[in-house]
């Protein structure tokens, strides 16, 4: 019994050693950031990178979704934010700083399904697409799908649709490209990151929706490009604006960047879903940073500043590329820049 | 127990020493009441503010909509229609069959761990099954995802569809894995640790006299346990029965990963649902920008706040009506009378209402069977079941009163005690699967660079810290609440205000642990501007009093009378007994109490996303951001690179040892001095 008493009061001493020690060993002060899920993994990447070639700055990146993203730099909790929806000029004129938009990065996002006989390759189309999700195309043998497939045997199925059930910017892009096909999508559920779903069922981030489709016959649902393609499942090719069949990838991701490069010139917060051009995947977007013109912490500001130019640089665009992010074409890096360099720091 | 009646041998030997003064032993028993009837009140302070809050924040929508929240059935935000119903009615549904699955099976598997299993069999199992309470949601969620809904996509759906989809609960099988079903499955098996650990400790403490004067007078073991233990550990059994509603009414990863989330409202349980907690989880992050949503939202967990109050009110009422010794019974025998007539009219009308129910659903399944197969329908599962149930009737009928009753008395005690066995062993298989599933799972990337390195270096040391720095700050905050609260309620908590404070903190136990984030961070990181470890371990400290406080409570009312007039008698004060007698004669399950609440908060995601906010570096500053493994294994598990989806496992394989440690040391540290060991 006293060998316990002992051992007990030894454990309270050393655990407060610990935490005394602990306390002075504390790190020096890192940047927060937070914001969009859609962003992590590069973001991750970039950090751990960043870190490595400038040890004595730190950024903490945590990923709690745009909305908490934006509504923490608004509070003033963190330096800078991350969101998958650029903030509209109202928007920007309610944050209590002056605050800029600056383009991150692109991807996109793919068609994914378990049918039964059905390998990688089934083509589709916009108002197709649209039908599925509004519940008006019930079986995978419908004559609209099968009018695309002639030479599959397309079973006499029903199908599963699964969307996302938490609120993100991958529900948000993918909307936006029903809204820009089907009138029907528009006038009806619209454009959102949660919108009320006319049919399927819900399931949890990227990795909730693929475990559904690989698990249930018959399931149809979206998913980013970078896990579809790390879990090799089978994605719809989809029918562009100029009516070719186009299978996602890092190429025809950046054709859709490249085509909206005119347009940015004048605002960077344009959509790209559904853009035009021969070889153009039609479902992609962007991701945006939202951060301070006028950084009130200065050390933090300047870190920020040199963060942001290096993310523009070819190393770390080319890490993007490496997660299956389309990097930026030099003509949006330079308008990133422009807008960086008019970031003030006293 | 016989254990325990040596306990009560040597008490005189550690008696207190007389004090010097009446007065100041006066002057400290009543310091004690009143700090402890401060720290009681915690959780009614709690729930009264977070309440305020969360009814301030959704003014908007109810000025909006008023009452017609309450029967909307469509949810949408994006064109101002806002609708709870479908919510409410699957939180209600998921929740029942939680119950109708877990409580049965959790009760039976604590009489047989507590009163047919040899110890060396019992002990490692309960432990296995306390274990069980500090897998984090999410992994409970993935492992439905993955392993338990295709299973049952595959087996059992079309299983209950062919055979009993005549009634609505499972007809109209729509093909998808995910469904109300599925979600009521992983609720029960989230709770089973629950009900299953504390109502053991209830049982045991059940004094062993009353045992052997049952079967003195010639009970069979069965008629003993049910006669005798269950009635004695009713009230101990029901409070471990709400706590575990209460989880299961709040939860939300696992819910949201399985239900299907999506707002149908079908009678069909083979059909997806949605539930409160799920919606909150699903788009609290994203609502912040627009006024409407988040208030909406905050609406729903005011609602959810109200429902566990009224659920909470209504078990409360329930309990009253049915205990047989009411307090009432010696002082106004008129009241007790009336009460008497009313709880017999309600027992009979709720006995009543059940066989109907059941009949009804027997019925039309039969009729269905008959009208598809014709006579060969007669011989489906349903069927069979009301065959075999008539004929235990029918035997039991013929033999009373015979000589053969004995015999048949002995084949149902025997029959039962199989049955007992058969539910253990199903509680910890279906657990035991769980923890196999993380074993294999997390051993794949388990490297000692987890350990070693952060985040950003591909390990999990930020987490495992932060884990351990926020559990020290809960448990600082939450266990000495929890346990001054829960003596409090034991020991003088007999009236009206002992009745309120226990309420309040059956209610706090049922806010959803979003909630309790959203409220810490209402209270704490806006006022400061920063996130910190701090703020996270108030908000995981704030989840730990409920739990404590009521199994503390539970025990405590266990304990012996006896033992409280010897001290007392002695001439020890009220605080002495409390502090040398009570305490340490129900440390056992006293502990298992504190465990249970610090495996659930271990577990925890939801209320540190904005409190501690997480650090991708390795911190021990208590006012600085800091990450905690739960955080990583939700983050690793929704990544989207495969190998960070590994390392969720890995980092809950690693939670659940860090639980199992502090399991085994405070065992080791709490041995009750009386021990015989």
């Amino acid at each position: 019994m006293t060998l316990r008493k002992l051992l007990m009061k030894g454990s309270i001493i050393v655990s407060a050693i610990a935490l005394l020690v602990g306390m002075k060993n504390a790190n020096a002060q890192a940047l927060n950031v937070a914001g969009s899920t859609f962003v992590y993994p590069i973001m991750n990447k970039w950090i751990q990178r960043y870190h490595e070639l400038h040890p004595g700055v730190s950024i903490n990146y945590q990923a709690i979704g745009s909305g908490a993203g934006i509504a923490q730099y608004k509070s003033g909790t963190v330096d800078f934010g991350a969101s998958d929806v650029p903030l509209t000029n109202k928007e920007l004129a309610t944050m209590p700083r002056p605050t800029l938009n600056i383009l991150d990065v692109s991807g996109a996002i793919v068609l994914c399904y378990n049918v039964r006989g059905i390998g990688p390759g089934l083509h589709l189309s916009g108002p197709v697409i649209a039908n599925i999700y509004l519940g008006k195309i019930t079986k995978w043998n419908d004559p609209r799908i099968k009018k695309l497939n002639p030479y599959l045997n397309l079973p006499d199925e029903p199908i599963r649709v699964m969307h996302r059930s938490d609120a993100s910017g991958t529900s948000y892009i993918f909307t936006s490209y029903l809204a820009s096909v089907s009138k029907a999508w528009k006038d009806g559920p619209g454009v959102g990151k949660s919108p009320n779903w006319p049919v399927g069922i819900g399931a949890q981030g990227n990795p909730g929706v693929a475990g559904l489709i690989h698990h249930a016959q018959g399931s149809f649902g979206y998913i980013e490009l970078a896990y579809a393609l790390q879990n090799h499942m089978p994605a719809a090719v989809v029918e562009n604006r100029s009516g070719n069949f186009i299978a996602a990838s890092i190429q025809t991701t950046a054709f859709a960047v490249n085509s909206a490069v005119k347009k940015m010139e004048k605002d960077i917060r344009v959509s790209i879903v559904n853009g035009p051009g021969l070889n153009t995947y039609p479902i992609c977007g962007f991701s945006y940073l939202i951060v301070p013109k006028f950084p009130t912490n200065v050390s933090h500001g300047r870190a920020m500043l040199d963060f942001l130019k290096w993310t523009m640089s070819d190393e770390a665009q080319r890490m993007a590329a490496d997660l299956l992010y389309a990097p930026l074409p030099d003509s949006i890096r330079k308008i990133n820049l422009r807008a960086i360099d008019s970031i003030k720091v006293r | 127990m016989i254990e325990q009646n040596s306990k009560q041998n040597p008490v005189t030997q550690n008696l207190p020493k007389p004090l010097k003064t009446a007065g100041f032993a006066e002057f400290g028993d009543s310091l004690f009441r009143v700090i402890s009837t401060l720290f009681a009140m915690s959780s009614l302070f709690l729930i009264g503010w977070i309440g305020v809050i969360l009814y301030q924040q959704s003014a908007l929508t109810r000025h909006l909509f008023g009452w017609s929240i309450l029967t909307g059935r469509t949810w949408d935000t994006l064109h101002h229609v806002i609708g709870a119903l479908p919510f409410i009615y699957g939180t209600f549904v998921s929740s029942t069959i939680a119950l109708i699955l877990a409580v049965p099976i959790g009760i039976c598997a604590a009489i047989f761990l507590s009163e047919l299993a040899p110890s060396w069999l019992a002990s490692p199992l309960s432990f296995l099954i306390e274990l069980l309470a500090a897998i984090p949601s999410v992994i409970y969620g993935l492992w439905g995802v993955l392993f338990l809904c295709p299973w049952l996509n595959n087996n059992v759906y079309q299983w209950l569809n062919n055979n009993f989809g005549n009634i609505p609960l499972f007809s109209n099988y729509g093909g998808y894995p995910s469904t109300m079903l599925a979600a009521g499955i992983i609720l029960a098996i989230m709770i089973l640790p629950f009900i299953t650990s504390v109502s053991r400790e209830v049982i045991r403490s059940v004094p062993q006299a009353q045992r052997e004067a049952a079967l003195g007078l010639g009970a069979t073991r069965w008629e003993m346990i049910r006669n005798v233990v269950l009635k004695a550990a009713k009230s101990g059994i029901t409070g471990a029965v709400i706590l575990a509603l209460g989880r299961a009414i709040g939860e939300t990863m696992a819910v949201v990963m399985v239900i299907g989330n999506n707002t149908m409202m079908s009678a069909s349980l083979l059909q997806p649902g949605y539930t409160m907690p799920a919606l909150l989880a699903n788009e609290f992050n994203e609502a912040w920008t627009s006024k409407l949503h988040t208030s909406a939202l905050l609406e729903i967990a005011f609602i959810l706040f109200v429902i566990t109050f009224i659920i909470n009110a209504l078990a409360r009422i329930l309990i009253l009506l049915t205990s047989r010794n009411s307090n009432y019974a010696s002082a106004e025998p008129g009241k007790a009378a009336a009460m008497d007539t009313l709880r017999d009219i309600l027992a009979k009308f709720g006995r009543w209402l059940m066989i109907v129910v059941i009949i009804g659903f027997v019925a039309w399944q039969i009729v269905g069977d008959l009208r598809s197969e014709s006579f060969r329908g007669l011989l489906h599962p349903t069927e069979i079941i009301v065959y075999l149930y008539l004929a235990t009737r029918f035997v039991t009928r013929i033999t009373r009163g015979t000589v053969n009753w004995k015999r048949w008395r002995k084949i149902n005690n025997g029959f039962v005690q199989i049955l007992l066995g058969l539910c253990t062993f199903l509680a910890c298989f279906i657990l035991a699967i769980l923890l196999y599933v993380v074993a294999v799972q997390g051993i794949q990337y388990l490297h000692p660079s987890i350990f070693t390195h952060d985040e950003l270096d591909g390990g999990m040391s930020n987490g495992i810290i932060g884990t351990l720095v926020l559990v020290g700050i809960a448990s600082a905050i939450g266990i000495p609440l929890g346990l001054i609260g829960g003596i409090y309620l034991s020991e003088y908590g007999a009236g009206r205000f002992g009745n309120v404070l226990r309420f309040s903190a059956d209610v706090l136990n049922g806010i959803p642990s979003v909630v309790i984030g959203m409220f810490v961070y209402a209270a704490v990181v806006l006022k400061t501007n920063h996130f910190s470890a701090m703020a996270g371990g108030l908000a995981l400290g704030i989840m730990m009093i409920p739990t404590i406080v009521r199994t503390t409570e539970e025990i405590l009312r266990l304990t012996p009378y006896s033992l409280r007039e010897g001290s007392l008698g002695l001439g020890a004060t009220k605080f002495r007994t409390i502090r040398s007698i009570i305490v340490p004669a129900a440390k056992g399950g006293i502990v298992t109490g504190v465990m249970l609440a610090l495996a659930r908060v271990i577990g925890e995601t939801a209320p540190l996303l904005f409190t501690a906010f997480g650090n991708e570096m390795v911190t021990y500053k208590l006012n600085s951001q800091i990450s905690s493994l739960t955080m990583l294994i939700y983050r690793f598990a929704m990544d989207s690179d495969v190998t960070k989806n590994g390392m969720a496992w890995t980092g809950s394989l690693i939670l659940i040892t860090i639980v199992l440690v502090i399991s085994l040391l405070s065992r080791l540290f709490s041995r009750s001095r009386y021990s015989m060991h």
